[in-house]
Parts: C-alpha cells; structure tokens; sequence
C-alpha cells in the first residue's frame, strides 16, 4: 500500500486513527499500531507478512541472547549482521550477483527474480543499527516483543524512511505524547508532504516518462526538460514520502528525524549529501564510514574508505551497475572537494552543484551506460533530434506549470514558508492542508498512474 | 457564565487549540468519507467514463496469495469513491485551466472540439492489408470494389491543434494508402467534399465524439454515388437528439463548452426493408434504435451499434447486392444507399469470425464497398484476416 492511494486516505488511515484513540493505554495502542503495520506491510505481497515476522522474531531473541550471555556478544553481532545482510542479499542482490557472474566468466546460470519485499533496505538498515547499537551498549535490549516489532515494522517509514534509529525512538515506544494537538500538527505535515507527491512528483514524473522513458532519441531541449522533470520528480516523491512519514509519526506520538533540508540549494557537494536524504549519510556514517577509520589514518586510507562507503551507497539504492557508477560519481566529487577544490564560492558553487545532481540523476534514472551516453550527449548539443523538437516543446507547455511549481517550491522562501506556516499562521496552515487534501483526492481518483519511485529499494 | 465561554472560545482559537481543532476535523472528515463510502450504494457503471465500476472483491485465499485480491480491493476503493464524478470534473477542470490540452490520446483543439491523435502508424501492418486487399480483389476480379477511407477530425482540422501537437500526417497516409490498392480497388475521396462542408462552416465531426456527423456523410456519400453510379437521394434530416456527449468526453475527461446534436435520414414511409442480425437472426423493420438515444453511446442509434454481420432486404427489386467491409463511420452512411440496392450485407471484420470469401458463395454480391476511417485502418488488424482467411 502507498500513502498516495485512495484506499490508505479513506480506508486505512482513518480506521487506524479511530482505533489507535479509542483504545485505553499505550499497550493496546502499540498492538493496534503493530497490527496495521503487519496489513500494510502485507498488502502488496501477503505471504511476506511470514518474512517480516521472521526477521522480528530472529533480532528479537538475538537482541535479548546479547544480555543473556555477554561474553558472546561479538559472536552474536557477526552472526545477526550476517543474518540481516544474508536476507537483505538474497531477496535484493541475489539475481545481480547471478547475472553479474554470467557476463563476467560467461556462464548462464538460472536467475530467479523474486519480487522484491517492500522497505526491505530501510527496515534492514533500522534493525542493524539496533543490533549494532546494542553490542556498543548504548541502550539495553528491548524486552517486549510489540515494542521491538513496532520498532521494526511502523508503516510509517517503513517503505522509504526516514531511517530512525533505535535510541532515537527508544523511549517514545513506551511512553509518548499522544494528543489531539500533535493530531493537527502531524495531520498538517502529513498532507503537505501528500501534495508534494501527488501534486508535483506524479506529474512532473509523467512529463519524463513521455520524453525520456522508452525513447531512444534525443533533442538537447527535450534531454535537458526530461533530466529536470526528473529532478524535480525524485525530489518531490521521496521528501514527500519523508514529509508525510514524519507527519503521520507526529501524529500518533512519535519524532522522526528530518531527512531532507532543501539539498538543491547547496553550495558544495559535500552540503549536498548533508542535506539529501539524510538519515542515509547519518547511517552510513556511523555504521560503516566511522567503524573503517574515517578520515583517520592518512590520504591513501581516507580516499579508500570514500570509495567503500560511495559504492554501498550506489548499491544501496538498487542492484545495477549504473548505482554503482552513480555513487562512485559523488565519491569522486567529495573527493575533489576534500583534498583540490577546498574553497567554497557561493553562487558558482551552486550552479555547478546543482549541475552535478542534475547530471547525477541521469546516471541514476538510465537504465543502461548506452542511455547515459545518448541522453548526456543530447544535453551537451549532439543529440539526434537536434536542439528542439516538437514534442518537447509541446509536453513542456504542456507541463510547464508543474516545472515552474516544483522550481519555485526548491527555492529558499519555500522553506521558510514551510516552517513559518507550520508555527506561525495555524489557520493558513490548516485551509492550505485541507485544499491540499481536496485536490489531491481529486488526482489520485483519476489518476492510474501512482508508482513510489523508491519502491525498488 | 460568558467569560468562562470566552476563555474556551479563546482556547480553542490559540495556536494549540486550532491544531486540536484541525486534527479532529481532518480524522472525523475521513471517517465520514469512509462511513459515506460504506452507505452509499455501488454503482455499477459510469455514466461520466462509460465502463463498468469494479465491484466488492470476492475473498478467496488465492486471491489473497497472488496479490490480486489487494490490488483490485485499491479499485474498488477509487472506482466507489463517493463523489467519483465530481472528484474527476475538478481534477480535468483544474489541468485544463492550468494548461492541459492532450488526455489519454485526445486533443482539446483550439476551436473548442476533442480529437483523437493520429500517431505514427504500423507500416508493416499497413502493407500487410494492402496486399491482402489486392489479393482478394483479383480473386474476385468480376466484382467492381470500392474504398473510402474517410479522414477524421485531426486530418480535416491539422491548423486547429494545439501547437506542436505531436501527431502523424494523416493525408500522407491516406494518398499513400489510395496509391497502393488503386489499380484494382477504386478510390473514394471524399477529402474535398468535407473540405467543402468544413469551408461552409457545417460540422463535419461531433465536437466531442471520434465519428463524423451524419451530415457530413452525407455529402461523402453524394461522392460515393458518383463513383458507385446511383442516382444520390435527398437529404431528409431529422435532430434525434440534442445533448450528445461523446466518446471522446469519457475518454478524455475534458469538459466542453456545447453539446452535439444528432441527425438521421429519415425513412421514406413509401420503402420498405428489413435489417436482420445473422448472428442472432433477429429482424428489425429499421435501421434506427431510438432507446439507444438514452444509453450509454448515443451513436448506436444507427444499427443499434456495430455487428459481425448486417442483411439489409428491400424492395428495391434491381437484383443488386452491396457488400460493405466497414467500421462504425458507415453507420450513419448506410441509410442514404437503402434505395439503391435489393439487398445490403454490412460486416464488421472486427467482429466477424469467418473469411469474407465465404460469403460469395451465399450471396450474389455485385459490389464491394470498403468504408474506413483513417484512425480506424491504421491501428486495424482485423481487416486483413478476414480477407486472407480461406
């Protein structure tokens, strides 16, 4: 199920509303949260409820085994690393790696293609850094069942973040405000983040589907709209997904952390991937950069620990080579920018950020090097269709209040926008969320076309 | 007493209060929508898109297990939406407003009218039916064949899309699609007479419906009378309706401005014939179904819609059989030719099962008449099985 569907707005959510405030106690409440997590989890893929329960169940005891017998601590970590990342493997890497094989020693072995276990790289991420937290003594092992298992599978940001570590969220499962104030004010968040997707990331998506999915051929105009749509696609649909997550979290007690601050105003690189989807760095940072030496222990060191940490991440974000490139791509810009470019100028700075992720995300969204080729040369003035053709210049009319919506929300004022609505003007704020609502229903009535764009991680 | 309502009124007015207030509208705003959901009746079509609404899904387990059962309850859930209707018109109002003019297919053209795209066609498929047009004339080299294939709207009205309209040349296709079957199948042009009827500011096309108007087949059947070499009849134009809202409205969304009306030729009183399904072997004393005037596709007025196979006998008594290999554009053509045969069969190789050859054996055909519409033949590959099918 996605937040951006008619069955979640009319049927889920308020039923989940209703029964989480009508029972008694934060118990039952838990359970109630719990239980829903479980039809959501399972709506797409019901036999994947077993695999959810299982991964619950396995961390559960290998958490509590950590407290039981202390002297095996680190031979229970490697075992439950191991045992997340086995599973993480197999449902999301397994056909890579086969098919990786084959075209390097020119063997066929079978591939099967499983479907793909919705959120399986964030709870995998969530429930690791409970593990891994647990072993460096930063929290005692939770006891109860319910809790660890809400922990794992809160529908929330189980599909696509933010990623919320255990101590973060540690003592709001057992005890948590639960009002009717943060009711609004979550509410609110959760429908700004619904506009974003529904109203700008569906439709700028659409635009690049025209013009860049399934063709072949390229005028730099059009090369230029579809890397832009993109841009703005990506953006829309995942800090939406994330604004919608932490609203609903808000809601029903919870405080996620923020995972976007508007990361195409930056100045640098380095800012970028601070502002960009954020609990990700945060979870890379201290998991696998910090734990190989950082940026301690000389260039040569640092500079390999970079490349480790680019590659997971390209990885991370979809089993294909091109994710790969694309996080190696930012490797090699971090890099430049920590050891040959070290002086940050403002306004270029960002032009030639901002040009970077562009570019970015047209390694990202290709589907092979082939296309990367094609589109980049397009935008660079050799494209096949030449500097414009009539079919870009159609759909960018077409979609161009959209473009030019989604362009102005990136901007500066946005933000503080955001903010000042949510704190300051509360009527504003609700007539907005409401209108929201309103036309957001009437989209998604007749929209056929609703895919999350990071479903696929 | 009133200073204590004061101090609440202000309470519930504060930043935090109006936050309370908010959260418990949006949660009871859902809930009544999800309660109005549950008490109001399933529909079990729509009127407004033309398709029939999904229903309740049935619960089986291996509805379940294969996910089907999910994703046709999220169907459900937006087909039964309350307000669907409304909800639809907002949206198609609101990207109208803001710029849309291209939907599933349609163009909202800048006179105010819908049109169906015309995209690049199948070339492939385009030689395959010509050579199997070719093929099945010289098998019937004693039997004069004729084909009109009739532009539509985006063909007549290319300067009134949108600009830069992605869209194929339509006319390209039609002199390409003439030249190819001309030595053994004649031609019907009928572009100029519809320029004609365009240039004399007569509707040519429904504004809202992908067929031409009966008008404007009308005056393409006084071509087909030159070429066929009958005498054309007068035009005894008849409005049957005057609130006709299209396919292209359904298909589209787009909400326009004026309704269609539709005519008929009225039936001479004096002639008599009799219309019979083949399939069914039901008779019909006219070609007209008024109740279908109140249905969901007014256009099925003429036949009461389309059929594998027609047989049209009058009184005409000239031993004169007009066979017509057609789509729904002769629907409203055909009544203007009643009282120039003894007998006219209509099939609709869409749906017609069999070969067309088999039919020269039942029937003594004279003529044959192929009647297309561009849009139609370009995407068509039923046509070219019933020819080559033996």
């Amino acid at each position: 199920m996605v937040f951006s569907s008619i069955i979640f707005l009319y049927f889920f959510l308020p039923l989940c509303l209703l029964l989480y405030f009508l029972v008694p106690g934060i118990r039952a409440k838990n359970v109630i949260l719990l239980l829903f997590s479980l039809l959501f989890y399972g709506w797409g893929e019901p036999v994947y409820i077993l695999l959810m329960l299982l991964n619950i169940t396995v961390n559960y005891f290998l958490g509590r085994l950590m407290e039981w017998e202390p002297d095996k601590k680190k031979r229970t970590l490697v075992f439950a690393v191991f045992f997340n990342l086995l599973v993480l493997g197999f449902f999301k890497y397994y056909g890579f790696l086969i098919e990786s094989i084959n075209g390097l020693l020119g063997t066929s072995l079978p591939v099967r293609k499983l479907p793909l276990p919705i959120g399986i790289s964030f709870y995998t991420f969530q429930t690791l850094s409970y593990i891994i937290d647990l072993y460096r003594g930063k929290f005692k092992a939770q006891r109860s069942l319910i809790r660890f298992g809400l922990y794992i599978s809160m529908y929330f940001q189980l599909i696509a973040g933010p990623i919320v570590r255990y101590h973060d969220v540690e003592k709001q499962l057992s005890q948590r405000e639960i009002s009717a104030r943060r009711l609004g004010k979550g509410l609110a968040m959760f429908l700004f983040g619904l506009g974003k997707k529904v109203l700008i990331a569906n439709l700028v998506g659409e635009l690049f589907d025209i013009l860049v999915s399934g063709q072949t051929q390229f005028s730099t105009l059009g090369a230029w709209i579809g890397a832009i749509a993109y841009t703005l696609q990506i953006y829309f649909d995942f800090s939406g997904y994330s604004d919608m997550a932490v609203g609903l979290g808000h809601a029903f007690g919870f405080d996620f952390p923020e995972n976007f601050r508007t990361p195409y105003l930056s100045s640098s690189v380095t800012e970028f991937w601070r502002r960009w989807h954020i609990s990700l760095g945060t979870w890379f940072r201290e998991y696998v950069y910090i734990p190989l030496g950082g940026n301690r222990g000389g260039a040569a060191k640092h500079i390999r620990n970079i490349l480790i940490v680019w590659a997971l991440t390209g990885l991370w974000h979809g089993a294909n080579w091109t994710f790969v490139l694309w996080g190696l791509y930012y490797a090699v810009f971090l890099l430049i920018e920590k050891y040959v470019v070290k002086k940050r100028v403002p306004v270029l700075g960002n032009i030639v950020t901002l040009l970077i992720v562009v570019v970015g995300w047209v390694l990202f969204s290709s589907n092979d090097l082939a296309e990367v080729g094609v589109r980049l040369s397009a935008m660079a003035g050799f494209g096949a269709l030449g500097l414009t053709d009539t079919a870009a210049l159609f759909y960018l009319r077409e979609y161009a209040v959209w473009l030019i919506l989604g362009i102005v929300l990136c901007l500066p004022f946005a933000a503080r926008l955001k903010t000042g609505l949510l704190w300051k003007h509360r009527v504003l704020t609700g007539l907005i969320a409401l209108l929201i609502l309103v036309i957001s229903t009437a989209f998604l009535v007749t929209q056929n076309y609703n895919p999350f764009l990071y479903f696929r991680f | 007493m009133s200073e204590h309502k004061d101090s609440k009124l202000k309470k519930i007015l504060s930043n935090a209060g109006r936050y309370r207030l908010f959260g418990v509208f949006v949660s009871v705003l859902l809930l009544a929508v999800l309660a109005a959901h549950l008490l109001i009746p399933d529909k079990h079509f729509s009127e407004q898109e033309k398709r029939v609404l999904t229903q309740v899904p049935a619960l089986s387990w291996d509805g379940l297990k294969s996910g089907k059962l999910t994703s046709q309850a999220e169907e459900y859930a937006a087909d039964q939406f309350p307000g669907r209707d409304a909800a639809m018109s907002l949206k198609m109002g609101i990207s109208h407003a803001l710029g849309q003019r291209i939907s599933h297919g349609v163009y909202y053209m800048q006179d105010d009218t819908l049109a169906e795209t015309f995209p690049d066609w199948d070339r492939d498929l385009e030689t395959r039916t010509e050579e199997a047009i070719l093929a099945f004339a010289e098998r019937h080299t004693d039997v004069p064949m004729y084909f009109m294939l009739a532009p539509t709207r985006i063909g007549l009205y290319e300067e009134q899309l949108p600009a830069n309209a992605p869209h194929a040349d339509q006319n390209a296709y039609i002199d390409g699609f003439y030249r190819m079957i001309q030595d053994a199948v004649e031609p019907v042009d009928v572009r100029f007479a519809l320029q004609a009827q365009k240039q004399s500011g007569k509707e040519v096309y429904y504004s809202s419906d992908h067929h031409w108007t009966t008008d404007a087949s009308y005056e393409a059947y006084r071509v087909l009378a030159g070429a066929l070499d009958i005498s054309p009849a007068d035009y005894r134009k008849s409005i049957v309706n005057n609130t006709f809202r299209g396919s292209l409205i359904a298909k589209s969304g787009f909400v326009l401005p004026a309704y269609d009306s539709i005519a008929v030729q009225t039936d001479d009183p004096k002639f008599r014939y009799f219309v019979r399904r083949t399939e069914t072997n039901e008779s019909f004393s006219s070609c007209y179904f008024p109740e279908k005037l109140n249905g969901s596709d007014p256009y099925e007025v003429f036949f009461g819609g389309n059929f594998p196979l027609i047989e049209i006998e009058t009184t005409a008594d000239n031993h004169k059989t007009l066979l017509i290999i057609k789509d729904s554009y002769a629907n409203c053509l055909v009544p203007f030719l009643l009282e120039s045969y003894e007998k006219i069969v209509l099939m609709d190789p869409r749906y017609y099962a069999y070969g067309a050859d088999a039919l020269f054996l039942t029937e003594d055909v004279t003529e044959v008449l192929f009647l297309y519409d561009a849009a139609t033949l370009a995407a068509d590959t039923s046509l070219w099985r019933v020819l080559d099918e033996r």
